[in-house]
This record gives structure tokens, C-alpha cells and sequence, in this order.
């Protein structure tokens, strides 16, 4: 692995590479905004047992479609439900099924475009290709294909979203794999007489990390986004579970008289996609050896 | 690098007015020339602020609202509320009624019952086809044999005897019936009875006459832009009065909230099946008017007693029944657009007998469900389609049940699969609509004959009997006690849960007028006449 050592201003202390981009990662406020957001959205996802004033499913007949009060800071829906309470459960939807459906995807994309980034040729040939046929196809509609074909449901949903993000993956790694298979530490392992598997999984994956860590916070977002669309159209998380996608959905036809059942759904998306986001750039910014000194 | 925070932030923003955009106007390109003609004429009425000339009302184009393009406009392929509101225009009935439920001779001159399996009917003379050729007696019979063999009108019209209908001369029918059906001239009059050239369809061929149909009424078809509109124009050699407007546009507007939107600003003259949410926003804008009531239909949770564990567990279905807060369940998944069902057929219609609502009383459902063997609960499957009242009723049933022990999962189904799944008995249990084509018992209870294959299949002969009994008589009096022993039967054996009576509206611009609330949901369109 590429020795990245460097000395702090003040003298002698050394950092690792991670304490690093840690620091640099410090100095970007807006990231820091986003990491602090998505701090927050882990939590509430972790405790919202104890944080929800109610349950996701409480239907209170008698406060049905009640506007946003002391008792119920976000309103209620049209089965008396807080949607407070809600959203805060929904967390926990948006957030699974972004971060495992994107590990997933990032797993497979990475050691696909590895594979076809080290051996070349027929293999190369072989993902790339289908890799491009997948990314020919909107990633919607891809997501929407493949959600219709395996009905609608949580895990099917994480799949289909996992399933549409992989080309990405496969495209950034074999790129920087290419780059990273030229290196003379690669070639020294090759000469000792180390396996292709050895190498991929000691020489290359962990120099081309920064890419797929970039990739995967920034495509958290995407996930999100995507898996609420899938929800909207009544593919993904079936109710009673309230995933902020089908809350949008289930309250379009109220969405004019009572603002605040789509309001708030669509705020809680657009602030967890805004963070991951501000949060992605600024880490991109932080691992991006140019902006070294 | 910020660039992207941005854009995602605008994403984020976009998924909150997403349904907002939903409604956009349409662009006067879409249409073809008689359609430009229209907007502009329109837009020129309202620009000036004028009453249409003349004062008699006259506007040159009527626009619809429908929530789902018709499959098709053969009378024959569908049961489909959305096509029969279009074909009311291109075809007519034998007979007509009134609102206050007085039969009119229409296409028919005078009818008569020489006994009670024959009618003969005298036909009007000078009626047309929009080809131009006259409506025969045999256009007549052609029309009523396909109307007894189709599967969308057998319930209707079943009790003719197609071998031995015939025309006699020009200008009459003789009708005969297998059995004496009570509500027969009831179903002459429904949309579904529209007399069509045999000559014309046979020509045509069913499939190119779903997607063109010819009639003898006012209206004839101008053109189906699929996914957008349905266009008629007037039919100049009609026999009759003309309607107060020379173009006729049926628009297809899926979005339950566009269809209001585009009525509140005047882009539909009518709009159907509007979302519950939406009903006092109509009535109060004093540019548009509810016309709402009670239609003849029973929504109930259909259970499939083909199947475990519904089949045969009496004591499981009164649990099912008792666990449910019927007030509540109504309410909120119907929003105030319905009653709570008190039988198995609508209150409108003749012989309806007050049986319940169950009363809610979970700890007795609880108990109920233990003496059906599941004291620990049950699993229980319930399918349905997308819609927002299924949608809606499903949630509020999963946690209903929840609180006694049955729990639910819910498949949502595309409506083609449900369909399917429907006719085969493969659906375990769901909420299903049915409303009475007439205003009679035996349509309303439609449901229940032995021979219909959906998902309820009691496979009870009682049942039958009592339908049987029910409409082959001709005394009211006697008519009313069968369908009440029935309604007393249904209830004590619940193959179904009869859950609500939903109310129906339409929506229209305040000129509209003489658009009475049709209980079909099927209004007479040719009557609609214009104030201003």
C-alpha cells in the first residue's frame, strides 16, 4: 500500500492516512452539516422506540387528518395516524434499504469491475458491456422492471435498487483498476508469484477504496430516492410500514387540502438525500489526492 | 462538487410537487381540428364572459372527465360504468325512464306482455343508423340474442330465449323468455341495451366495432386517440331531439385530483369518479356543482368459501365481523362517502331489510375466534388492487383484525391479475364493489347465484333456490318475502361481510344542467342541456 505519511505543521506527530482525510474531512463545513445530519437520522433510526410519541400504526379514528399541533407536531393522516411518528419509523425503512441494498451493489460492482479492470480482454469485454446495456436502461425504469418481476416488498426492493446501482460500481473500479494494475508494488507481487485473487483482494482494493467509498455515499442518496419512487408507485415497502415514498403516495389525493401530510415525507427525503450528499462531496474532496498539498 | 448538493436539493424538491404537476393543461395541438374549434370556442366564451347565443344554451362541445380509458365500446365485451357513459350517446334503448322511474317508449313504440314468457314489442319508425340504413325488427333481435349469450349481460338478460325470438314483420319483436323474469323492462332500459345494426357488426367485426361503435343516437364517433380522448360529433339525420351540443370529447384523466383541477378550471364540463377528498371542494366553489346520492351499491369483504380456513367456519366469519368498528372502518377509508351496510343489497332498492350493522365487539370476536380453533390467532391473507379505497380499507382492516388476533398480510394485485385471480377463485378474501345495474333485487345481488365463478363460491343450493323464486315471479308482495328470507339467511351465515353503501358524485361546471344523480353512476347524457 502507497505510503500517504505526512507531518503536521506544528512538528513531529505523524498521522495515518485516515486521520488524514479525517482532518481535511474537519475543515469542510458543509459536510461536517451532512455527517451531522446523518448522525442524527442514525439515531432516530436506533431509538425511535423511545423517540416516537406513537406507534407507526396507531389508528385514532377520532384524529383523523388533524393539522400540526402540540400533540401532534406533524398532523395526522386519514387513519389518525401521527405522522411524526411515522417519519421517525420511516428512518429506519430509508436508511436500511439504502445502506445494505448499496452494499450489496457496491460488493458485486466492485469485484466485477476489479475483474474486468485486471484480466482485460474477454472478461472485460463481457461486464463492461453488459454493464452498459444496464446503464442504457433509466435506472427507474431498470429499478421498476426489476421490482415488477419480483412483486413488491422490502428485500425485493433493496434488490432491485442494489441491482440498478452495480454498473456504477463496475465502471468506477475498473477505471481506477486500470490505473492501479500498472503500479510496480502490483507487478512485485506478481512476480513473488502471488494469485490474481491475492492480488485483487491486497494490491488493488485497497487503492482504489476512495473511489468506492465516494461512490457509495453519494449513491446512498440515489438508493433512497430510488426505493421512495418504487414505494410512490406502489412497488416497494407495502403499508401498514411507513416508508416515506408510499407516505407521499398514500396522501397525493389530500395533498391539497392538507399540505402537511406531503410536506413533511418530502422534506424528511430531500434532507437525508441532501446530507448523504453534502456529506459524499465533501469526503470525495477530502480522498482526492490532488487537493493535497 | 456543490453543483450536485444542488441538484440533488431540487431533486428533493421535485418529489414534493411531483403529483402537483400531475395536472397539467393540454395543449390545443393534441386534438384534431373539430377539437381546436372547441377550445377556442370555449376559451372565446369565457374570455368575453358572453352566455352562449342565442340563449337556448347551446355549447359546441361537452367535455368529459373518465377516470379509466374503456377496453372497449362493445356493448357486449364489457361491464365497464366508464364505457356505457360514452356509448349512452352513440347507441339508444328500447325504453327509456324517467326520473321518476316511469318507463318511456324510446326506440320502442308500445310494448306488451301477452303472457308471461312473451312480450312483444312495436318499434319506432324512422329511426337510423349512422350509416344511414333504417333499425329493423331484426336489428332488434340480433341486439337482445347477443345481449342473452354475452357473460356481461347473462345476468340481465339471460331469461331470453334466443331460439325462439323473432321478428315479426318490420316493425315488431316478439320476445320470448325461457322464464318469467320480473325485472326485464327494467334492463331495457340500461345503457347496456342499445340497439345495434346486425348488418353494421357483423360487417365490422366485433373487434373493429369495440374501437368505432355505430348506433342510432344523437352522437356518432368521430375518433379514439388511445390513452387521451374519445371524440363524437352530431349526428345530423337523427330522429330525435338534438342534444344542446354539437361535439362530444371524453378525456382520459387518471389522477383523481386532476380530474377535480381540470373541472375547477373549466378544462372538463363533467368529471366522474371524483376522489372523496375532493367532493366539498366541488361544492363549495360556486363555479362547479356535486351532484351526489346514494348509488345502488354494496361494497363487502368477499371471503372465498372454497378455501380453508373460511370454508365452513361460521364461528371464524362472526369473528371476522365482530372485530370490525364498522362506523370507523366506513369512515375512514371511505371518507364520509359512504354508509355503513346494514344487508346485502342497498337501502334504494326494493325489499331491503334491515339486518344489522354488526356491532363492534372485539372481546367477543376474541372469544369467537378461540371456539373456531384458533385461539392463538390466525394468519390470514386478503388481495386486493391498487386504489386509494382499497388501499385505505386494507390498512385499516390489517389493524382492526390485528387487535383480535387475525393477522393480516395484504398482496396488492395490478386490476388484469386481480381479475384473473377473481374468476379462477383464487382470491382469499377482498373488498368488492358490485352495484345493481337496476333497480330490482336480483342485479343487486348479483354476486350470489351459484354459477358465477368469482372468489365468493358459498356452493350453498338454498341461496339458489330463493334467487330462483325471487325473480321468476311477478307479484311484488311475494317478491319482497323471498328477498327478505334471503337477507335474513345471508346474514346468519355471512359467506360475505357486508361493509358499506357508498355514495357516488359527479362533478360539473355550474352551466350544466339537467344532469340529475343517476344511482347506476351511468348518467343520460343526450340530456344535458347548458344555462349560463
Amino acid at each position: 500500500m502507497k505510503k500517504t505519511m505526512t507531518t503536521s505543521k506544528t512538528g513531529k506527530k505523524k498521522r495515518s492516512q485516515w486521520g488524514d482525510i479525517w482532518h481535511r474531512l474537519c475543515r469542510n463545513k458543509l459536510a461536517m452539516f451532512g455527517l451531522f445530519v446523518l448522525v442524527l437520522l442514525v439515531l432516530m433510526a436506533v431509538f425511535a422506540d423511545v423517540i416516537a410519541p406513537y406507534g407507526y400504526d396507531d389508528q385514532d379514528y377520532s384524529q383523523m387528518l388533524q393539522f400540526p399541533s402540540a400533540a401532534h407536531p406533524m398532523g395526522t393522516d386519514n387513519f389518525g395516524r401521527d405522522i411524526f411518528s411515522r417519519i421517525i419509523y420511516g428512518t429506519r425503512i430509508s436508511l436500511q434499504i439504502g445502506f445494505i441494498s448499496l452494499m450489496g451493489s457496491a460488493v458485486v460492482g466492485s469485484i466485477l469491475g476489479a475483474c474486468a479492470g485486471y484480466f482485460g480482454g474477454a472478461a472485460d469485454t463481457v461486464i463492461m458491456r453488459g454493464a452498459d446495456i444496464l446503464m442504457a436502461i433509466p435506472r427507474t425504469v431498470l429499478a421498476i422492471a426489476i421490482a415488477t418481476t419480483l412483486g413488491p416488498g422490502l428485500t425485493n426492493a433493496m434488490i432491485a435498487v442494489a441491482i440498478s446501482s452495480i454498473p456504477n460500481f463496475a465502471r468506477v473500479v475498473r477505471a481506477s483498476t486500470l490505473t492501479v494494475k500498472e503500479q510496480e508494488y502490483v507487478e512485485a507481487a506478481r512476480a513473488i508469484g502471488a494469485s490474481n485473487a491475492h492480488i485483487i483482494a491486497r494490491y488493488i482494493f485497497p487503492n482504489v477504496m476512495s473511489p468506492i467509498i465516494v461512490q457509495a455515499t453519494l449513491g446512498v442518496g440515489t438508493a433512497i430516492i430510488l426505493a421512495a419512487s418504487l414505494s410512490f408507485l406502489g412497488l416497494g415497502i407495502q403499508p401498514p410500514v411507513p416508508e416515506w415514498g408510499a407516505m407521499l403516495s398514500a396522501s397525493r389525493s389530500y395533498m391539497r387540502d392538507y399540505w402537511y401530510m406531503v410536506t413533511f415525507p418530502g422534506l424528511a427525503i430531500m434532507l437525508t438525500v441532501l446530507a448523504l450528499n453534502l456529506f459524499g462531496d465533501g469526503l470525495r474532496d477530502a480522498l482526492d489526492p490532488k487537493l493535497k498539498k | 462538487m456543490k453543483k450536485r448538493g444542488l441538484c440533488l436539493m431540487m431533486a428533493g424538491i421535485m418529489v414534493l410537487g411531483l403529483t402537483a404537476c400531475a395536472g397539467k393543461q393540454e395543449s390545443p395541438a393534441t386534438g384534431q381540428k373539430g377539437a381546436q374549434e372547441g377550445t377556442t370556442a370555449r376559451q372565446f366564451e369565457e374570455n368575453t364572459g358572453a352566455a352562449s347565443e342565442e340563449g337556448t344554451g347551446l355549447k359546441d362541445t361537452l367535455t368529459i372527465a373518465l377516470p379509466v380509458e374503456p377496453a372497449t365500446l362493445d356493448p357486449f365485451e364489457h361491464s365497464n360504468q366508464n364505457g356505457f357513459i360514452c356509448t349512452t350517446l352513440i347507441t339508444e334503448p328500447l325504453i327509456k325512464k324517467t326520473d321518476d322511474g316511469e318507463l318511456i317508449p324510446w326506440l320502442a313504440e308500445s310494448w306488451e306482455f301477452t303472457d308471461d314468457t312473451t312480450l312483444k314489442i312495436k318499434l319506432k319508425s324512422g329511426v337510423t343508423f349512422h350509416d344511414g340504413s333504417a333499425m329493423s325488427a331484426e336489428d332488434v333481435r340480433f341486439t337482445l340474442c347477443k345481449l342473452a349469450e354475452s357473460s356481461f349481460s347473462k345476468a340481465l338478460f339471460g331469461s331470453i330465449d334466443v331460439e325462439n325470438t323473432k321478428a315479426v314483420g318490420d316493425d315488431t319483436v316478439e320476445v320470448k323468455l325461457l322464464y318469467p323474469y320480473a325485472p326485464l323492462l327494467e334492463a331495457f332500459t340500461t345503457a347496456r341495451a342499445g340497439i345495434i345494426s346486425e348488418t353494421i357488426y357483423t360487417d365490422m367485426g366485433a373487434e373493429a366495432f369495440a374501437r368505432q361503435p355505430v348506433g342510432t343516437g344523437p352522437m356518432k364517433f368521430k375518433q379514439w386517440v388511445t390513452g387521451d380522448r374519445i371524440e363524437f360529433e352530431a349526428y345530423e339525420n337523427y330522429w330525435g331531439e338534438k342534444p344542446a351540443f354539437e361535439n362530444f370529447v371524453a378525456r382520459v384523466i387518471v389522477e383523481g385530483s386532476s380530474r377535480t383541477i381540470e373541472l375547477e378550471t373549466g378544462g372538463v364540463d363533467i368529471a366522474f369518479e371524483l376522489a372523496p377528498a375532493d367532493w366539498q371542494r366541488i361544492s363549495d366553489n360556486p363555479k362547479t356543482q356535486l351532484i351526489s346520492g346514494n348509488t345502488r351499491g354494496i361494497s363487502y369483504l368477499c371471503l372465498n368459501n372454497s378455501l380453508e380456513p373460511v370454508k365452513g367456519n361460521l364461528k371464524l366469519r362472526q369473528a371476522m365481523a365482530y372485530g370490525l368498528d364498522m362506523t370507523n372502518l366506513v369512515q375512514a377509508a371511505w371518507q364520509g362517502t359512504a354508509d355503513v351496510a346494514t344487508s346485502y343489497y342497498a337501502e334504494n332498492i326494493m325489499g331491503h331489510k334491515a339486518e344489522g350493522p354488526f356491532p363492534y365487539d372485539p372481546e367477543k370476536a376474541k372469544a369467537l375466534l378461540a371456539e373456531a380453533g384458533y385461539p392463538e390467532g390466525i394468519d390470514l391473507k386478503y388481495m386486493t388492487y391498487e386504489s386509494a379505497i382499497n388501499q385505505a380499507f386494507a390498512e385499516v382492516l390489517q389493524n382492526m383484525w390485528g387487535k383480535i388476533g387475525i393477522r393480516l398480510s395484504v398482496e396488492f394485485l395490478d386490476l388484469a391479475t386481480f381479475t384473473e385471480k377473481n374468476n379462477a377463485g383464487e382470491i382469499t378474501m377482498a373488498l368488492m364493489t358490485n352495484t345493481a345495474a337496476l333497480n330490482d333485487p336480483d342485479p343487486a345481488l348479483i354476486a350470489w347465484p351459484g354459477y358465477r365463478t368469482i372468489s365468493l363460491r358459498h356452493g350453498d343450493d338454498h341461496i339458489d333456490e330463493l334467487l330462483e323464486k325471487g325473480k321468476s315471479t311477478y307479484d311484488e308482495e311475494e317478491r319482497i318475502e323471498t328477498y327478505q328470507k334471503l337477507q335474513d339467511y345471508l346474514w346468519e351465515n355471512l359467506y360475505t361481510i357486508p361493509i358499506a353503501y357508498p355514495r357516488g358524485a359527479f362533478g360539473a361546471r355550474a352551466n350544466v344542467a339537467n344532469l340529475p344523480f343517476y344511482p347506476d353512476l351511468t348518467p343520460d347524457l343526450t340530456r344535458i342541456q347548458f344555462t349560463e
